[in-house]
């Protein structure tokens, strides 16, 4: 691709309803007037993050690209290079406590750098984009930016230095290590490049888990109720329907919350498998104590409930790969593809065993 | 780890010039460089995020990369 071709395209505007209070002044470079912003967290940024980390406003989370500075403007500033993630902004903002920086911001839609570049948003034509656009190596007067290293999955220094003249230093894979990155000239060490995905990584993904799962035990209600009405003739009453469904409620918890949790702990190394052994015992206890879920005492539909908890927990459970920092394309192509038909056998096992428990 | 058997990393020595990229970018430190070239010290470890082929200068690396994401696959 041409610089030309990279340059010729339309930019996505993005408002600054969620930095214009981190916005402390503004200064000059290249007669554009860059925003200098705060380093400070406020409750607006904490609200801001638990909202998303909700699910609330996930997808509309984001800044306007481009320029800007955090402390004061001189020579030889570094400059960083980031996605257009306003949580990003505030863990690099509040973690990197160097006296001066430059941010270069890409257009990543308001997504993470990780995931972004895994879509290609952040990438070389991004950086190529943005680093002319800026003209950072004149205005600016450097010859490197920082990259994270989790930007570097579509992004290929060579192109970039081809057609702007800035080589890529990869920075640490966290913010935090920044600033002994930068002391040590540039210099990461091993620890710094090693991606983790300890217990608290995955505590803070678990809200959004639980919320977004929901979603899948909803339709359940009104097929319960319908499932009533055509098994008895008339409707039950409604709350009859939810407590049958609370073992599901409590599946999910089981798969968006303690499965992220225990998950080095758990048997095999698919994540579908892994829910099942959690759900397992769960289950059987469920189906010991039917009548307090008012399951009913016939066989066959306590065997359809309990295969629906354990594909119900299998499926939450695969969907957290997307979650995780290690699992590979290739395995879950296998898994997914794997768990669908077995899922699919499952489920109408389920039915039929429904169905033959209400007849006989 | 997760399920590693059907892996698509693949490094043509013949095209490395050990110049250590791969080795920066991998988040899981699957490369290392010994005697001047690139070796797969932990393969089972690669989640084919492309960064390693994305970098290298020569086209030594090849990974049919994606996302490791149930929704992704069709």
């Amino acid at each position: 691709m041409t610089l030309q071709e990279i340059m010729n395209r339309p930019e996505t505007p993005y408002g600054d309803h969620h930095i214009a209070h981190l916005i402390e002044g503004y200064s000059s470079v290249g007669g554009k007037q860059v925003p200098v912003l705060s380093r400070d967290i406020t409750s607006k940024d904490i609200f801001g993050e638990i909202k998303v980390r909700c699910g609330i406003g996930r997808y509309n989370y984001y800044y306007p690209t481009g320029l800007y500075l955090i402390g004061e403007a001189k020579a030889g500033l570094p400059v960083i290079v980031t996605s257009n993630f306003k949580l990003t902004l505030d863990k690099l903002r509040s973690q990197l406590k160097l006296e001066g920086y430059w941010l270069l911001v890409l257009d990543t839609k308001g997504i993470n750098v990780w995931c972004a570049a895994g879509k290609g948003t952040f990438g070389t034509e991004e950086l190529i984009y943005q680093l002319t656009k800026w003209q950072v190596k004149s205005k600016l007067n450097t010859n490197s930016v920082i990259v994270p290293q989790l930007g570097a999955s579509r992004m290929s220094p060579q192109i970039v230095k081809q057609l702007t003249g800035i080589s890529i230093d990869y920075g640490p894979i966290r913010a935090k290590d920044l600033d002994v990155y930068l002391a040590n000239n540039r210099v990461a060490d091993e620890s710094m490049r090693q991606v983790h995905f300890h217990w608290k990584d995955r505590l803070v993904l678990t809200p959004l888990e639980l919320i977004n799962n929901f979603k899948f035990i909803l339709p359940a209600y009104p097929v319960l109720v319908g499932w009533h009405y055509f098994t008895t003739g008339h409707t039950l009453s409604l709350a009859i329907p939810l407590i049958q469904l609370s073992p599901l409620i409590m599946m999910n918890f089981l798969g968006s919350v303690v499965f992220p949790l225990m998950l080095p702990f758990l048997p095999t190394r698919g994540f579908s498998t892994k829910g099942i052994t959690l759900s397992l015992p769960v289950s059987m206890l469920i189906l010991a104590n039917s009548s307090l879920f008012h399951l009913g005492n016939n066989i066959l539909s306590m065997l359809s409930w309990f295969l629906i908890y354990l594909i119900f927990t299998g499926f939450i459970t695969l969907n957290f790969t997307g979650s995780t920092t290690f699992t590979s394309f290739s395995g879950v192509e296998f898994e997914v593809k794997l768990f669908r038909k077995i899922a699919i056998a499952i489920a109408s096992i389920a039915l039929l065993s429904a169905m033959v428990g209400y007849i006989f | 780890m997760y399920i590693s058997k059907y892996n698509t990393l693949k490094l043509e020595l013949a095209k490395c010039i050990g110049c250590g990229l791969c080795k920066t970018v991998c988040p899981h430190r699957v490369f290392d460089i010994k005697k001047d070239r690139a070796i797969l010290m932990r393969r089972e470890h690669c989640l084919e995020c492309g960064a390693c082929m994305s970098n290298c200068p020569t086209g030594a690396i090849e990974v049919k990369a994606g996302v490791g994401c149930a929704y992704a696959i069709k």
